[in-house]
């Protein structure tokens, strides 16, 4: 009989591997989005679960509250799919799957060789006690990692005026040629 | 009286799961007990409030326009909730032959859970809040977030255009309004230096009357709880942000194809959500349960108040509704995008001139501990006020351009 955090991790990780590979071979691309965002909330139970809450909360919201609704946006704004399903695999699919593996590989070589994972404070006394998360966090953000932090911020804004450049240059091309056809 | 309303006060504050955990002794019992006691009111409380308010919005809106209201069912109309809600539970649940039916049934059952999360996180007394984790004001609007996405699957699983057309006018409003909403409360956060709710609340208690320390009392804090307030409306789709739902250009916007029970749970989650938001304002700008007046103890225990702020929110919700009409969508992008993130970004900067003005001050004046305080909220009331009001204008005059001239109608 495992104990109460592997059951409770067991309840979380088949629900999200089943809502992922839903979301990788639904042929419904609204479908699909949706499966993802099982998932992410799947993730962020786990993350729950390792105690790190505020990693938890940022998932939600940045994720499910805004990339999966991006997401859906996008498919929106592309075509009219409503009801069309489409094709899930490629030719090479192969290959995907090789680069995911390998990816996959790298990741675990670099959490499992290192002893840390096992020493983790978090993993090992994951119940009880109600330790400080976020204060950390915020502190390191604006000490050891303050000019990372900035950087991001920057290139965040960068990202938000080139899109608003993007939309209106194209809205003034619209303008122009109606103008030329008048 | 008080001394009896403040035993219960007590006893509120010391857990009720501590005090019947005695009585009952066994540990898995009193688990059991704290789960019921911090779930259920909130299962049971707020839809019966839900079922009263639309009584009282009916009511009010009535009034305003100069009608009864509901008055046949039960005295003055009360019961009229109770015959709507029979109504809804008996009427056909019609689902379009087009329909994917798997998500249009989901939508409205997603739809209801976030509120209740949220609602969960609200601190409605000392010691009375269902869940408090660290990261409390954060998880608020994170979970609130989700809501959005139940509004996306509802329009988009309907197979209508008018669903569809709604949805998106909701989403992309509910994502707007959002970004005012989070940046409108981040003062608080930096001023009271922690996400959890309880600590707002107790960051906000004692001082002059038990109300000088009200965030809502300082400039940044009014500046800030108009901008949440305004935000909030949005984000709940209220009027005059009801464009998702504007009867006379998209039906019912992403509830046109919803009939009988499901309509109902859509009508729940936006009034349970409107609460929710309503108690976070009530939390982070009036002082969360906090009593103006203290002579030694409360004259009313702590979740009276909160209820009374988070209803008067409410209230003032309703009168909104009947007192503005609605906006165009690129007035409704333009307000969000060119003012509203604009101010509740200089708010921040605002409210830390307004602490070290206030601090500096303090520092400087020799005088009694209260007219130090005095004169340094007096001294940032001036120069952090006088920011905002410019910035305000200045905001004003980039947004709009032209003075708003009295409108001339051709055609009235």
């Amino acid at each position: 009989m495992p104990d109460l955090p592997t059951l409770l991790f067991l309840s979380i990780f088949f629900p999200t591997i089943a809502a992922a590979g839903y979301a990788v071979s639904s042929r419904n691309l609204v479908h699909s989005v949706l499966f993802l965002v099982i998932t992410f909330i799947g993730v962020a139970m786990s993350f729950i679960l390792l105690q790190a809450e505020f990693a938890a909360t940022v998932q939600i919201l940045i994720y499910v509250g805004a990339v999966s609704v991006l997401v859906l946006f996008a498919i929106m704004l592309t075509r009219h799919i409503t009801g069309i399903l489409t094709r899930t695999f490629v030719e090479k699919w192969w290959a995907g799957i090789g680069i995911a593996l390998l990816t996959f590989l790298f990741l675990g070589m670099a959490v499992f060789d290192d002893t840390r994972f096992s020493v983790l404070p978090y993993v090992t006394d994951f119940v009880g006690n109600n330790r400080k998360t976020i204060e950390p966090i915020g502190i390191a953000l604006m000490t050891d990692y303050a000019l990372p932090f900035e950087t991001l911020g920057v290139l965040l804004t960068v990202a938000l005026v080139g899109a608003i450049v993007l939309t209106r240059r194209m809205d003034e091309k619209e303008t122009k040629t109606k103008g030329e056809s008048k | 009286m008080w001394a009896v309303i403040a035993v219960v006060d007590d006893a509120v504050a010391k857990g009720f799961g501590n005090l019947v955990g005695e009585l009952l002794g066994h540990p898995w019992a009193v688990l059991a007990f704290k789960i019921f006691i911090s779930t259920v009111p909130i299962l049971v409380l707020f839809p019966a409030l839900m079922g009263l308010t639309t009584w009282v919005e009916r009511k009010v809106l009535a009034r305003i326009q100069n009608r009864i209201g509901p008055n046949r069912v039960g005295p003055f109309g009360l019961l009229q909730f109770v015959a709507d809600g029979i109504k809804m539970l008996t009427k056909e649940d019609i689902v379009p032959r087009a329909a994917d039916r798997v998500i249009h049934l989901i939508a409205p059952i997603v739809i209801v859970i976030p509120p209740f999360l949220v609602l969960s996180l609200l601190p409605f007394g000392k010691n009375m809040v269902a869940s408090a984790p660290e990261s409390g004001v954060l998880l608020f609007f994170s979970m609130s977030a989700v809501g959005t996405l139940a509004i996306f699957m509802a329009g988009w699983a309907s197979r209508n255009k008018y669903s569809v057309l709604g949805a998106m006018r909701a989403v992309a409003q509910m994502i707007s309004y959002e970004l005012p909403l989070v940046l409108s409360a981040v003062p608080v956060l930096i001023v009271a230096g922690t996400l959890s709710m309880p600590e707002i609340v107790a960051s906000q208690s004692g001082g002059l009357f038990n109300v000088s320390h009200w965030n809502i009392f300082t400039p940044w804090g009014v500046a800030g709880f108009l901008i949440f307030f305004v935000a909030s409306l949005a984000e709940v789709n209220r009027s005059p942000f009801d464009l998702p739902e504007a009867e006379s250009e998209l039906v019912a916007g992403h509830l046109t194809e919803y009939s009988g029970f499901k309509y109902a749970l859509f009508f729940l989650a936006e009034y349970l959500s409107a609460f929710a938001i309503s108690g976070l304002g009530a939390t982070l700008f009036l002082g969360g349960w906090n009593a103006p007046i203290v002579f030694g103890i409360q004259l009313l225990p702590g979740f009276v108040w909160f209820f009374v702020k988070m209803y008067s929110l409410i209230l003032l919700m309703i009168w909104v509704r009947g007192t503005f009409p609605r906006l165009r969508v690129d007035q409704l992008m333009n307000f969000a995008w060119k003012f509203l993130i604009p101010l509740a970004l200089l708010n921040i900067p605002v409210t830390v001139l307004y602490a070290l003005v206030f601090e500096i001050v303090v520092r400087k004046v020799n005088a009694a501990v209260w007219v130090q305080s005095l004169t340094g909220r007096a001294a940032g009331w001036v120069i952090a006020g006088g920011v905002l009001i410019v910035c305000y204008h200045l905001l004003a005059h980039l947004t709009f351009g032209r003075k708003i001239k009295p409108r001339k109608y051709r055609y009235a």
